[in-house]
């Protein structure tokens, strides 16, 4: 048998047909590469403002900044790639009854239902934004240890997995709820929201998204890469996202029970 | 009795209920704004105490008008949806705990719903289906190559299921369900919107593969072709209530006393020459369809013959259609 695990040959099968797809389509390819360059830039230039009359903001120095912006444009280009094409037709799926077929599959469904469609264009933006990220390291003078590259990666996929936890939440609301083309939107602004280090809002905003967990999504990691993050969230960051993830997996199997089924 | 002629049983309803709590307001704006203040909640029984077992390798019907259960009844069949109260069991499993083993050896067909995937060629929906069933390759290659001789597969499997037509995407639909060879088929409404010969393919297909592999199916369709064609059994339900549950010849005969006698005249009679022979229920030219009752049917025919200039005598039973807007009529 195929030594691949179930999930990742079907997720394999159906990201091969959108790669496919959109490789037709090269103009859509270019004009997404400029238009995400001309974002990264704008924002890049954005945050120099505040660098004109100060070396510092709450602690972060210009090239730290752009650290965090390339974080943020790498994790919301990936949850434009991945996790928007799916939240998006979710409420499509319980209208039109699509879910009733998936739920009668020998599979879990969540994997599927929250992965399968893939926006391949938009896998260019993690790309750019991490190139960014690099670029910041590199004017902020801080030389990378391994260690503080390892925690990054740490972080990160920590981040990832958070975001993957909140758009389970979210299409989990839309089986219960059934009209939820606007939840796309809270991901957004979740995700919109760490475009900054949560150091530069004021309190009560900035306990809020530590708490929330904005600060997980660029700001720590970043403070890993730059070699300035408390050694305790190496601890706390794997228990938030996995308590995410576990806690976005309970509700999203509280809401198939509650599932009437689109009617016939 | 009709159980005998098949195996174990493999279905079973017991005192099935389902359910719904649903939020009701007076059409208006006034109405709107004050639901949404306070909602009023009214229970729908959608069915109610529904008790019947179906053995391996029947083919049963399911008939009822829109809203009377069907669907509802074959969610809770497939673990879609939790009875209310009562027990299912289905292969020896409780549906609603949705269990691999159980999950692996059903399928669920609904006429105009995609279970493949649209943006998928079919061939690729059908590898999708195989990953998730599991399916390994030798029984895969062997069912793939059944499916496609019997659907006529060969000129759809590499377009994108989204480009087909209605008919073309149906057969595609039945030959994704069918891959795992599953035990249980349900079939819901598996031949909506679907033109004569997409109609007579997919009956025919059904009847085949019940043949050929023994297996289990549940059918539910507005177009009593599709039963009579398929269906010696037949569950009639109407307002979450089972009405009859037989063979389809039996509720022909239960519910309807009339028979049908078209007479083909060679020249026309005057109107009063039918009475005391059976009522006429229509008049097109020179032929005459009268109701009979059906005891009297062979005497009045043979009245006709000589009594009358008759070209042709034909004796039938009334549309099925008909016989269970009876049913419904008197329930």
């Amino acid at each position: 048998m195929n030594p691949w695990p179930r999930q990742a040959r079907i997720l394999g099968i159906c990201w091969r047909a959108a790669v496919t797809g959109e490789m037709e389509y090269r103009f859509n390819f270019l004009a997404n590469f400029a238009l995400s360059m001309f974002w990264m830039l704008w924002a890049a230039a954005g945050a120099s403002v505040y660098f004109r009359f100060t070396g510092t903001v709450a602690g972060w120095t210009q090239p730290e900044v752009l650290v965090v912006i390339g974080l943020f444009f790498a994790l919301n280009g990936l949850r434009q790639a991945l996790l928007q094409p799916n939240l998006e037709r979710m409420t499509e799926y319980v209208r039109r009854g699509t879910l009733d077929f998936l739920l009668t599959k020998p599979f879990d469904a969540q994997l599927l239902v929250s992965l399968r469609h893939l926006k391949v264009n938009n896998l260019l933006d993690p790309v750019l934004g991490l190139t960014l990220t690099v670029i910041g390291v590199a004017l902020s003078g801080r030389g990378v240890s391994a260690a503080a590259l390892a925690s990054f990666l740490l972080l990160l996929a920590c981040a990832v997995l958070l975001m993957y936890a909140l758009s389970v939440v979210l299409m989990s609301l839309a089986v219960v709820l059934v009209a939820g083309e606007e939840l796309g939107r809270v991901s957004f602004a979740f995700v919109e929201l760490s475009r900054f280090p949560v150091e530069m809002y004021r309190n009560p905003a900035q306990a809020v998204l530590t708490v929330v967990p904005v600060a997980f999504l660029t700001t720590y990691p970043a403070a890993a890469l730059l070699g300035r993050l408390d050694a305790y969230l190496l601890l706390l960051a794997p228990a938030v996202a996995a308590g995410a993830v576990v806690l976005a997996t309970l509700l999203w199997r509280r809401s198939l029970r509650s599932y009437a089924g689109a009617s016939a | 009795m009709l159980r005998a002629r098949y195996g174990r049983t493999v279905i079973e309803a017991r005192e099935l209920a389902k359910h719904y709590r649903v939020h009701r307001r007076q059409p208006g704006l006034r109405a709107a704004l004050r639901s949404f203040v306070r909602r009023e909640h009214v229970t729908v029984r959608a069915v109610d105490r529904v008790s019947f077992t179906i053995a391996e390798g029947e083919v049963v019907g399911f008939l009822g008008p829109n809203g009377a259960g069907k669907t509802t009844t074959l969610k809770c069949l497939t673990g879609l949806l939790h009875p209310t109260t009562g027990a299912v069991r289905v292969l020896g499993h409780t549906p609603h705990r949705r269990e691999p083993e159980f999950l692996r050896r059903i399928s669920l067909v609904m006429g105009q719903r995609n279970s493949l995937f649209w943006d998928l060629p079919a061939a690729d929906a059908f590898e999708v289906n195989r990953a998730i069933y599991g399916i390994a390759p030798g029984p895969y290659r062997s069912a793939l190559e059944e499916l496609v001789d019997l659907l006529d597969l060969e000129p759809l499997l590499h377009k994108q299921v989204r480009v087909l037509s209605l008919g073309e995407r149906m057969r595609c639909e039945l030959a994704g369900a069918l891959l795992h060879r599953p035990d249980v088929l349900f079939l819901d409404e598996p031949t909506l919107g679907l033109d004569v010969n997409g109609q007579a393919a997919v009956r025919t297909f059904l009847r085949d593969y019940n043949t050929r592999h023994g297996a289990t199916v549940l059918l539910t369709s507005h177009y009593m072709g599709d039963v009579t064609a398929l269906a010696r059994r037949v569950l009639v339900i109407d307002h979450g209530t089972l009405r009859f549950d037989g063979d389809l010849a039996a509720l022909v005969e239960a519910h309807s006393p009339h028979r049908l006698v078209r007479v083909t005249l060679r020249e026309t009679v005057p109107a009063e020459t039918w009475a005391g022979l059976g009522e006429v229920s229509s008049i097109d030219g020179a032929v005459v369809t009268l109701a009979v009752p059906r005891a009297e049917t062979a005497a009045i025919a043979a009245r006709l013959l000589t009594t009358l200039p008759v070209e042709d005598v034909a004796i039938e039973d009334p549309p099925v259609e008909e016989i269970i807007r009876n049913v419904f009529a008197h329930a």
